[in-house]
């Protein structure tokens, strides 16, 4: 009983216990194989049964791993009755096609002459005990002569003994299968022998999918002997280029075109093994041809090239070119993994159509037409990225905090390769990853040449990289020291040499270690180093920024996660403690701590750059010199690779965005939202998504999030329609009332012909000044409008308004009369394509229809006693619901005489205060009592902190508060005032405006 | 409504007969199968079945004298066609299936004949036709059809050893006129495989529950891999290309199925796709996928390396094990199969060539 308490009951899964069937746990474990057991628990249904918190594990587990077998689900096997009509036709069609073809086959066979050739008759044998018998496979046990056995000893002959174990090593037993080259073909009906051919075909082709090539090469030329067909000579061919048997390739790529003058393939093919036989004019007539036809196959274009650089130009003799083709040679073997998945994909496409358009009956061996045999090249396969990833060494998605020896060595290497001017792996693997995003990284193709390590730092390194992993940190970092300080000398001596990428992961090693044993500020100083050699290094804003957190200082630290993630998008480390960083932020300065350290920001930054500066180590001049020259090239390359990297980010945020107008017009908000969200964390400065999301908000009734969402539009952009029309129309639901009638204000003043917000705001004023409860409701029609609006088609808002008023006749007395008498004005000119869809939205929205109303009637205005004390007054203000009930605040503020203000308000100044004081004393501009308007800001500029909250006013408080200012400064002129321009502009500076 | 970039399997066409089915075959050549079942009245029964249109038109209605249990063509010339057939009391068979009379016929075991296996015929492996019963005796008999009598070669315990009951056969590694083996699958989870040129057990392992069915993903080439499926939902693929003298095979286990895996079939048109079927009459697709490196050598020792299996698609078909399934040789992603709720089905599955 106490067991099954503290859920350490027997139920098996021992690490499983109560707590963790928990949506919060669920939420924050990222361990799959934990989740697997949580799931199997939670289906066995052993603590109860609950369907959300199993499908909300099932979800987790789906993102954090597809494929996981405890997703699998069983599924009903699809009847064909279900299938879609054209599919069904199509697949009875192919079937009953292919029966006929069947039968038609089954009357044409001869029972021709057959068992002619067959093999004699197995002499009967009978096995008794079937079980491997010992000795056979297992290693005979030889008696061990005992240390004190002198005899035997004495016979011991050692070099016959020696032999033995010579004789012994190579039993591996080498397997050679002889496959016969040739089939018999006698005796064979024709069907027979297109079958037979057809399956060597087939299995060559397995063969070769599986990389024997030999036995692929086997059953293509048994398949051959018994039927030459162009298809088989091909792959044949391809055969013999991976074989390198480049003279053989070369007669099976004839044989071909002799039965096919066109093949590109067979063209290529031999123009591939021309050109290692070195007959490159040969090569280079079968290359042109071949990219007559297919201009943009690239695989050609490429040997085209390479052969080009090999034909011997004028003054070039030929023993150079053979020297240069050697290495050409195993460069070439260096690499086949990326060719062999491009030949994978042709194979497949010389395999049959699909099953239901099938009517061959035979995997007919058709001759290989395929229009375009390469295009397959720059679609991006699975393997190819997995290929490709071992030869990119920097890929920064390795920013994990294991030291970097490996990605040295491997850079180091491309660094020889390049220096030796000739065909690396890298070039090669290319034109396989152009489609996957992003897997360039800086440390590729540096554009400097950089010089290998000297042996002795390599091999400090590779020690300190040891005492690494061995958990010695403080070795490492020392090994890291004494190799930094011996390549200093060296960069000293051999100004011609360029270190600063090895030196560069030196210092970034040191920083690891200088993480890991809590030597903070060595390890940002180390990071600093790195990131004046290599200004975006991820690694090191990684490792600073972890360094940072680690002191507390979350401000850089936040900062340098930032960065990294903007380097590296899929940096999950420094996602995560960028979250962290987040995290702790918030915690520390409320939810606008973006705004409030945004200045900040800039200031930590700025002593970064001094510190550095004034860190550098007295007498390095040389490397100065070098850094600074390095520096200038990176930046110019960090802005490459930012352009590439905006690129790839705005293709993902379109798509996004897309996305989540297709959301929109379906009626899922949700789902919008995330998407919306997921576009604002890329272009956080794109206003379309805010006002989307807002849009997206307004749908859900979120209007608090929705006005917070067109204010950030609105600061990006001061003249966006929408997002005022929209912040107009989630004030009118939060009943601020006035908020929401300047928005309108705002909007009709941006765009004169909108009439929706003229409705919008005639509704409203209307039901500010009605002293009645009815109000009017307009409803919010026109917020369709922008969500396709990239996507070019923007439905008129007046059409929208059309669809309303149709809806209108169904609605019952509580809708009120109007915008009737207008709304039906409008309906001339309609799109009947967009029409369905507003429909459907309407459908969802008249539902909420009356429910802004009622929360208006609900907002309570408070009972405000003559006299206060400053304490009751605090208490009575911020007992204000909602907090932007402007009309209630001002109750509170008529009864306290003005030169009280301070007093009442004493140490409590928020910026919050200060913006509804603002509200205030609009709203009495608006009914013309300018003098107190502009009395209750100057006694409110006169309160305690008053000076504090105004500096924490934010953009949109301090546009409000603006606002307040100039129609103030405009009443100087038009009306009798007390206070002049002067005043208001003396005023407007205590609120530092 | 579908995800059609994957494969789907479709249930075309069911049948519900008044016999208990066993197992199914496709004619080669033809889009014809015969089904193989047994009578409540003890006898057999085969009937041959033809695709046309929509339909299923029932061709022919043999019955035989004894419940028959599994069959196969993979013996007979495609001129031929005969179906080789093992039935409950151990009698192997071979039937013109023209007039439903036996060109062949012996008592092979004295027990139920539970499994059979062919090669040599309809072009398929090198060398003679040859067929191989597996029987609740324990032995495995392996029969050429131009001997009457006696079989060719006889795999069985030796006196006084346990004899465990025998519940599937393959034949493999016929690639050439000479090499041929055999692979049986025991109820105790043993797995042996029988080179029939030196008369030798070549390999031995055990997958801990019996198994249900072994097969070769091809007979006919030099053995590549071998898939046995167990009782208790479990298969294992095993890399028999390169075999280690110390860790045998490579091999890979998933689960497949929340109960017994009746069959593992694979797709005669590519060899690294295969079928399971399910106690609960599901049937599952999975995919082989090969490792970058299939060999690795450690001490000049080389050890084979195991892919990972991809898995494609799933569907239940029935409430009852799925004992039969047969894949049309002629016309990829066409099979036919069989449960024990006494219904036969056609299913096509589709996307097998875009995989």
């Amino acid at each position: 009983m106490t067991a099954q308490m503290f859920g350490v009951d027997d139920r098996g899964d021992k690490d499983v216990t109560l707590d963790m069937l928990d949506y919060k746990y669920i939420d924050e474990c990222n361990n799959v194989k934990e989740m697997e057991r949580i799931l199997k628990v939670l289906r066995s249904a052993k603590d109860g049964y609950y369907p959300h918190l199993i499908r909300h594990c099932e979800n987790k587990l789906t993102n954090l791993d597809p494929k996981n077998k405890y997703l699998r689900k069983e599924s009903p096997a699809i009847s064909s009755r279900d299938l879609p009509s054209e599919d069904r036709d199509q697949l009875t069609n192919g079937l009953s096609d292919w029966s006929k073809e069947m039968k038609n086959e089954l009357k044409s066979e001869v029972n021709g002459v057959h068992e002619n050739n067959l093999p004699p008759i197995r002499s009967s044998k009978t096995m008794k005990g079937n079980r491997v018998k010992k000795g056979d496979v297992g290693s005979k046990k030889t008696e061990r002569i005992r240390s004190a056995d002198y005899k035997s000893w004495d016979k011991y002959n050692v070099d016959e003994e020696c032999k033995k174990v010579d004789e012994q090593n190579p039993v591996v037993h080498e397997t050679k299968t002889s496959i016969p080259h040739k089939v018999s073909a006698e005796g064979m009906t024709d069907e027979e022998r297109e079958m037979r051919a057809g399956r060597e075909k087939d299995k060559g082709n397995e063969a070769f999918k599986a990389g024997d090539f030999e036995e692929a090469l086997a059953y293509y030329s048994r398949s051959i002997s018994l039927i030459r067909t162009a298809a088989s000579i091909n792959n044949r061919a391809l055969a013999y280029l991976r074989l390198e048997r480049w003279e053989d390739a070369r007669m099976d790529c004839d044989q071909v075109l002799m039965m096919e003058e066109d093949n590109l393939k067979a063209k290529l093919r031999r123009a591939s093994s021309l050109k290692e036989m070195k007959m490159y004019q040969d090569a280079k007539l079968d290359l042109d041809f071949v990219l007559e036809k297919e201009p943009n196959n690239a695989r050609a274009k490429k040997l085209l090239a390479e052969v080009e650089e090999k034909i011997p130009k004028r003054g070039h003799r030929m023993e150079i070119s053979e020297v240069e083709e050697d290495e050409d040679e195993i460069n070439e073997e260096t690499s086949p993994a990326g060719e062999q998945i491009q030949q994978f994909q042709e194979l497949a496409s010389t395999q049959e159509p699909t099953p239901t358009e099938d009517s061959a009956s035979i995997p007919k061996s058709t001759p290989a037409q395929n229009p375009t045999p390469y295009q397959d090249l720059a679609t991006q396969d699975p393997r190819s990225t997995e290929s490709s990833s071992p030869a990119d060494p920097a890929s920064s998605s390795t920013a994990t905090s294991s030291p970097e020896p490996p990605p040295q060595k491997e850079f180091s290497s491309t660094a020889t390769n390049l220096s030796s001017n000739d065909q690396t792996t890298l070039p090669r693997c290319e034109p396989l990853t152009q489609g996957n995003i992003e897997v360039d990284a800086q440390e590729i193709e540096p554009e400097i040449p950089q010089s290998p390590l000297p042996m002795k730092i390599e091999a400090i390194k590779t020690s300190a990289g040891e005492f690494y992993r061995s958990g010695q940190y403080g070795e490492a970092s020392g090994k890291y020291t004494q190799a930094i300080t011996q390549l200093k000398m060296r960069m000293k001596k051999e100004s011609d040499c360029n270190y600063s990428h090895a030196l560069a992961v030196l210092f970034n090693n040191r920083a690891a270690c200088m993480l890991k044993s809590g030597n903070d500020k060595s390890c940002i100083q180390d990071c600093d180093s790195v990131l004046e050699l290599k200004p975006a290094d991820v690694k090191a804003l990684v490792r600073r920024g972890s360094a940072y957190e680690h002191m507390e200082k979350y401000v850089q630290a936040y900062n340098d996660f930032r960065q990294a993630q903007v380097a590296d998008w899929s940096a999950s480390q420094a996602q995560d403690g960028a979250n962290r960083v987040a995290k702790h932020l918030r915690d520390l300065h409320g939810p606008g701590w973006k705004d409030k350290l945004s200045g900040e920001f800039q200031k930590e930054l700025k002593p970064d750059v001094a510190r550095e500066q004034s860190n550098k180590v007295p007498g390095s001049k040389p490397k100065k010199k070098t850094e600074k020259k390095l520096s200038s090239t990176k930046s110019v390359k960090a802005e490459e690779m930012e352009a590439k990297r905006q690129k790839i980010r705005q293709d993902l945020f379109t798509k996004l965005k897309s996305e989540g107008n297709e959301m929109v017009r379906s009626g899922k908000y949700n789902e919008a939202v995330e998407r919306y969200t997921k576009c604002i964390n890329i272009c956080p400065e794109e206003v379309a998504s805010y006002t989307n999301r807002a849009l997206c908000f307004l749908k859900l009734k979120k209007d608090l999030s929705a006005v917070h969402d067109c204010t950030e539009a609105i600061k990006l952009d001061v003249g966006n329609v929408k997002a005022h029309f929209r912040r107009g129309q989630a004030r009118r639901n939060l009943g601020m009332m006035t908020d929401a009638e300047k928005d309108f204000v705002k909007v009709i003043e941006l765009d004169p012909k909108n009439r929706l917000a003229k409705n919008d705001l005639d509704a409203l004023r209307t039901e500010i000044k009605s002293t009645t409860k009815r109000k009017i409701e307009i409803e919010e029609v026109s917020e369709e409008d922008e969500d396709p609006e990239e996507s070019g088609k923007e439905p008129d808002p007046v059409e929208s308004s059309k669809v309303k008023a149709e809806d209108d006749v169904a609605l019952d007395e509580s809708w009120i009369q109007a915008p009737r008498d207008e709304l039906p004005t409008h309906c001339e000119d309609d799109d009947p394509g967009s029409s369905e869809v507003k429909n459907e939205e309407l459908d969802t929205e008249e539902g909420g229809k009356g429910k802004p109303q009622n929360e208006e009637s609900t907002l309570v205005l408070p009972e405000v006693p003559e006299k206060m004390t400053p304490y009751e007054f605090g208490n009575l203000w911020n007992s204000i619901q909602p907090k932007t009930h402007v009309a209630a605040y001002k109750m509170i503020l008529d009864k306290v005489s003005l030169d009280q203000i301070p007093m009442m308000v004493s140490n409590k100044t928020t910026d919050h205060m200060i913006v509804t004081f603002a509200h205030i004393a609009q709203s009495h501009i608006d009914s013309s009592e300018f003098d107190r308007a502009f009395l209750i800001l100057q006694h409110l500029a006169r309160a305690q902190r008053f000076d504090m909250a105004a500096m924490f006013l934010s953009l949109s408080d301090k546009n409000i508060v603006c606002e307040v200012f100039a129609s103030l400064a405009n009443s100087v002129e038009s009306k009798k005032v007390f206070f002049d321009l002067s005043d208001v502009n003396r005023l407007r500076a205590c609120y530092k405006i | 409504m579908f995800d059609m970039e994957k494969p789907q399997i479709i249930s075309h066409m069911e049948k519900s007969v008044n016999y208990t089915l066993y197992d199914c075959k496709w004619i080669p050549r033809s889009a014809k199968f015969v089904t193989i079942g047994s009578h409540p009245r003890g006898t057999g029964a085969l009937h041959v079945y033809e695709i046309s249109h929509r339909d299923l038109i029932q061709l022919k209605v043999y019955e035989t004298p004894t419940s028959l249990k599994c069959g196969t063509f993979a013996a007979s010339s495609l001129q031929s066609r005969h179906l080789a057939t093992g039935d409950f009391k151990g009698q192997l068979y071979v039937w013109d299936l023209e007039n439903g009379k036996p060109v062949y016929q012996c008592d092979a075991h004295p027990e139920i004949i539970n499994a059979i296996d062919g090669v040599g015929g309809m072009g398929v492996g090198e060398g003679a036709p040859e067929l191989v019963t597996g029987s609740r005796d324990g032995a495995v008999k392996v029969w050429d059809v131009r001997q009457r009598d006696a079989p060719v070669a006889c795999m069985e315990p030796e006196d006084g050893e346990d004899r465990r009951d025998c519940w599937t056969v393959a034949f493999g590694d016929a690639y050439n006129s000479e090499e041929r083996c055999v692979c049986a699958g025991y109820d105790n989870g043993d797995v042996k495989m029988f080179d029939l040129r030196n008369m030798s057990v070549k390999w031995e392992t055990n997958i801990k529950n019996g198994v249900c069915s072994v097969e070769f993903d091809r007979k006919d080439i030099s053995m590549n891999k071998l898939v046995a499926s167990s009782l208790e939902g479990k298969f294992r693929v095993f890399d028999v290309r390169t075999h280690n003298s110390k860790t045998g095979f490579a091999s890979l286990e998933e689960k497949a199925h929340k109960s017994t895996v009746w069959l593992v079939k694979h797709l005669p048109q590519n060899r690294d796709i295969f079928m399971t079927t399910g106690g609960s009459g599901s049937l599952s697709l999975w995919k082989y996928d090969y490792p970058v490196k299939r060999v690795k050598v450690e001490d000049g020792v080389k050890t084979g390396v195991a892919g990972s299996l991809q898995y494609l698609q799933n569907a239940t078909l029935s409430t009852q094990p799925v004992c039969g399934m047969d894949w049309s040789p002629d016309k990829l992603g066409l099979a036919v199969c069989v449960a024990f709720d006494q219904a036969l089905r056609v299913i096509i599955v589709t996307k097998l060539n875009r995989i």
